[in-house]
């Protein structure tokens, strides 16, 4: 029973943590720009964050080594210092977005400017980081983060045309007036919004910390193969709604806010007071992450001490980077760059360097002397191939759709 | 050989320099009546989304199921978003007379929009959201006259 509880709190977990500012954005804004017709998108991203977190989660669990520090091994440190430049750079700027999430949903319930509460916010990030347990943080925002069940309510309160939402989801096309080099780039934007490489450096390093054993690969499965799709499933329902409530009005999604907007229309006071802190969960808890997996990429390859299991004083390389990331992340945040904006470049440069961290890992997670007999299934390596193929093309057009698309605009 | 990490320095401030470009909302110029109208349509079409968030604000205020200050951002927002859009289209330069004609339409249709969100972030501001539902009726018939626009900005 007492797994059983385990299994299902990591399952929730999971799940309430899957969504962050990028998810939030990137499906309500194609959600009003081109209905449905970019669900394909999020399902391929569920399925690709699928197949590598659990990779990751059974590297980290079998080895022992968090994925940065395998990958540096058996790349080899220049190979690895690439990798760690881009990843780093993309936490970064993941990080300024998600403490602009949390601003503004303190915002939203306040009226004061969010310019003003991001400093506030990366100071509780950092308190949080510092003062709470690995799995105690983990779990208060990732089931925290589950509030935004709401907007599924709202959804079948709202009455919309379902048979209209499938048509679109499952005969995708291009909307008249828009572009198709558009239509690619924020396909791309969706991809990179599910498949966020800090989300694999913190699953792996978790495993790390919560010292997981082969008799937990049960539970990195189940976390995965269940939790994660349920967390897809938000991002299917944001979309949903900006379909049902602002694709027939021709409103486009420039702001967090107007992603509460439809759950407000149908639910009222309470609908939106639970979208405002599913808001502030899912982005302080994304914070948490993308903080840690600052420190954690840059440790791992140096081969400094990391983690929170260990005492600061012997980490300490560790709490200064994640503390240096903070301080830059809220400078940038205070210099009143468009929040929505770091977001959508953030997620579209991740979807760019999506191979740089998972090629290594389908690699390792392949090599016998690192895994034993965990090595991948033929399914596992099949499906990985794929996406192996399908990531390093979305890498050679992202930035010329970028530019080409004028950043989608 | 030599030369590698310094060519491969170029392309990435190549790439660097191509992404800023990209990242920023340059206003390129309108050379011909064409590309003047469809920069016309565009403003109209990022107005008339600011105009219908605004109309659902209002509404979901007025019926008492959104909070005050979640009212005001958002009022606010779109206020800023509007205006923004009027002051890009404003710099652009009219390339003939038949353009001149389409930036009055366009602006006196601009100016009423502004003038309605202002009303309308002023009362959120107040604390008077039952007054939103009220003040945003002229909105209505805006956003239909802008949709009207896109459909033949002439």
């Amino acid at each position: 029973m007492k797994k059983l509880g385990q299994i299902t709190l990591g399952i929730l977990t999971a799940m309430g943590g899957f969504v962050d500012i990028g998810d939030l954005v990137a499906n309500s804004e194609t959600g009003a720009r081109y209905g449905m017709s970019l669900m394909w998108a999020v399902l391929l991203g569920v399925i690709g964050i699928v197949v590598f977190a659990e990779m990751a989660g059974r590297v980290a669990t079998v080895s022992k080594r968090a994925v940065f520090d395998v990958v540096r091994e058996r790349m080899g440190a220049r190979m690895a210092l690439i990798n760690l430049f881009a990843s780093f750079f993309i936490n970064l700027l993941t990080l300024v977005a998600e403490l602009a999430g949390v601003a503004i949903a303190f915002q939203l319930a306040s009226d004061v400017n969010y310019l003003l509460w991001i400093p506030l916010a990366g100071f509780l990030v950092w308190f949080v980081i510092w003062r709470m347990k690995f799995e105690t943080m983990e779990r208060v925002f990732g089931l925290m983060g589950l509030v935004l069940i709401v907007g599924a309510v709202a959804l079948v309160k709202l009455h919309p045309d379902w048979m209209h939402l499938w048509h679109q989801a499952s005969h995708p096309s291009i909307p008249q007036g828009e572009g198709t080099p558009t239509y690619f780039y924020y396909a791309i934007a969706l991809l990179g919004a599910a498949m966020t490489p800090y989300e694999v450096f913190f699953f792996s390093s978790g495993a790390v910390e919560e010292k997981w054993t082969r008799s937990d690969l049960f539970v990195n499965r189940s976390n995965v193969y269940i939790g994660f799709p349920l967390g897809g499933f938000f991002s299917i329902m944001l979309m949903a709604l900006a379909a049902t409530v602002f694709f027939p009005r021709g409103i486009g999604v420039e702001h967090l806010g107007q992603v509460a907007l439809p759950t407000t229309l149908a639910l009222g006071k309470i609908g939106l007071a639970l979208m405002i802190l599913g808001f502030f969960a899912t982005t302080f808890g994304a914070a948490l992450e993308t903080g840690l997996s600052c420190g954690y990429t840059i440790a791992q390859y140096f081969g400094w001490q990391w983690g929170k299991l260990v005492k600061p004083r012997q980490a300490a390389r560790f709490h200064l980077v994640v503390i240096l990331s903070l301080v830059v992340a809220v400078l940038i945040g205070i210099t009143a760059v468009d929040p929505v904006q770091i977001t959508e470049y953030s997620i579209v440069l991740s979807a760019a360097a999506l191979p740089l961290t998972y090629f290594p890992i389908l690699v390792v997670a392949n090599d016998r002397q690192y895994m034993g007999d965990k090595t991948n299934s033929k399914l596992s390596n099949t499906i990985a191939s794929f996406f192996m193929v399908l990531l390093a093309i979305v890498a050679i057009a992202t930035i010329p759709l970028m530019i080409a698309t004028k950043a989608g605009q | 050989m030599g030369t590698a990490p310094g060519v491969a320095r170029l392309a990435g401030l190549v790439v660097a320099c191509l992404l800023c470009a990209s990242c920023i909302k340059t206003i390129s110029p309108a050379r011909t009546t064409h590309t003047y109208l469809r920069k016309a349509a565009h403003t109209a079409e990022v107005v008339v989304s600011a105009v219908e968030t605004a109309r659902l604000v209002a509404k979901s205020a007025g019926d008492g199921k959104a909070f005050g200050p979640y009212t005001s951002v958002m009022l606010s927002e779109q206020e800023e978003q509007a205006g923004q859009a009027q002051d890009t289209f404003e710099s652009v330069q009219p390339p003939n007379a038949r353009s001149d004609k389409v930036r009055d339409h366009l602006g006196t249709l601009l100016n009423k929009v502004s003038d309605q969100l202002s009303a309308l972030r002023i009362a959120a501001r107040r604390g008077e959201l039952d007054k939103l539902s009220r003040l945003a009726r002229p909105l209505r018939e805006l956003s239909k006259k802008l949709n009207k626009f896109i459909e033949n900005p002439e």
